[in-house]
């Protein structure tokens, strides 16, 4: 990891030790991550966010200790052609939700720290705009059989 | 005499005007049966190909370390995806419908085959593929090559794939790639293409099709 990585990955861990008071403005469902064969490099990561409130919610960024590197993108089919592309932030619209799931928005979840497998549990910082961070917990998932999540 | 003759013509045109008119009804009845309810048999979710295209020679190496190329897609049918190792979204929910439709297709007794090519072949070695294709389905092939190797193949087939820089991680890059899923028959012909969104119901439903029409 380079040193600049480092101290983003750090600080970003950092406010989320400042814990957000009970804050139950964005609701968090489903995460899971999907188990990537044994090497990979990539991951990616799903949920759904649901905000309650009556003004749209702001996630700017997304860490986790268990990766170097979190990133937001967007998979989409263009024409025919499968594209995925990095997004700066998700907006979560005013009472309503935004689906993380397959093919389409997802959380690209660079270099693990560790080899992870089916069982194991994930944390995930979400930051929002407005500082608040939410803590998530996503257990890992093997996902071979369908296309379709099943819990 | 014409009066002898009148009396029928009448007669005579009435059991036509009621053929005709159950012709019409008929007629009417099975277009809105065909428009509204049950497709008709032959209809495919897939592009099938009036006549399949011949492919130009192409060189390429498996998974496992052995050639790919023109006769590598003989004697078997080959279901063709192009994607790359380093994509944790698509590419895995892809070969996760193709070993559904692997599933589906296993009591089917001609033998098919499911390749994944690779876009990436910068990145994607056999080693690397191998560990990919596998944790699908042990009897998937991963295929990869040279630049110019994959290019001889993607070409042919109108697959377009191009390296993107990814903004936030500069030591890494992501490649857009064609999402579709060719169908390559027993003769090593291009058959039928099918586009996304992919469903293992109708992959495996149209393959049945196209394998009973297939001499
Ligand atoms: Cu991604």
């Amino acid at each position: 990891m380079k040193p600049a990585g480092f101290f983003i990955t750090a600080f970003l861990l950092l406010c989320c030790v400042i814990p957000a008071q009970a804050d139950d403005t964005l609701q968090v469902s489903d995460p899971w991550i999907r188990e990537a064969p044994p090497g990979a490099t990539v991951l990616a990561g799903y949920l759904t966010l649901t905000n309650t409130t009556s003004a749209p919610l702001v996630i700017e960024a997304v860490s986790s200790p268990a990766f170097e590197a979190v990133e937001i993108h967007r998979s989409q089919v263009v024409d025919g052609v499968a594209r995925m592309q990095p997004v700066s932030e998700l907006t979560v619209p005013a009472t309503g939700n935004i689906s993380l799931a397959p093919g389409g928005y997802h959380l690209m979840l660079l270099r693990p720290v560790r080899p992870l497998t089916e069982g194991d549990n994930v944390i995930l910082l979400l930051h929002r705009a407005d500082g608040i961070c939410v803590t998530v917990t996503a257990p890992v998932l093997r996902m071979t059989e369908s296309s379709s999540h099943q819990h | 005499m014409d009066t002898n003759s009148n009396p029928n013509p009448p007669v005579r045109i009435l059991p036509t005007l009621i053929i005709a008119a159950v012709a019409l009804a008929t007629g009417i009845w099975a277009a809105q049966a065909l428009l509204n309810n049950k497709p008709p048999v032959d209809e495919l979710a897939a592009t099938r190909f009036p006549v399949a295209r011949q492919l130009e020679p192409f060189s390429l190496v498996d998974h496992q370390g052995n050639t790919f190329d023109n006769a590598a897609l003989r004697g078997h049918w080959s279901f063709l995806f192009f994607g790359y190792t380093h994509c944790p979204d698509v590419c895995p929910t892809t070969l996760s419908v193709l070993n559904s439709v692997s599933g589906k297709l296993a009591d089917n007794n001609a033998p098919v085959r499911f390749v994944l090519v690779s876009v990436d072949p910068q990145r994607d070695t056999p080693e690397q593929l191998a560990r990919f294709v596998t944790y699908f389905n042990s009897d998937f092939i991963g295929v990869t090559g040279s630049e110019e190797g994959i290019a001889q193949l993607t070409r042919q087939l109108g697959i377009m794939h191009m390296q993107v820089a990814d903004e936030s991680s500069p030591d890494s890059y992501l490649v857009d790639h064609s999402a579709g899923l060719l169908l390559i028959d027993p003769k090593g012909n291009y058959h039928a293409v099918f586009t996304p969104p992919l469903s293992a119901d109708a992959i495996a439903s149209d393959f049945r099709k196209m394998l009973k029409a297939f001499r």
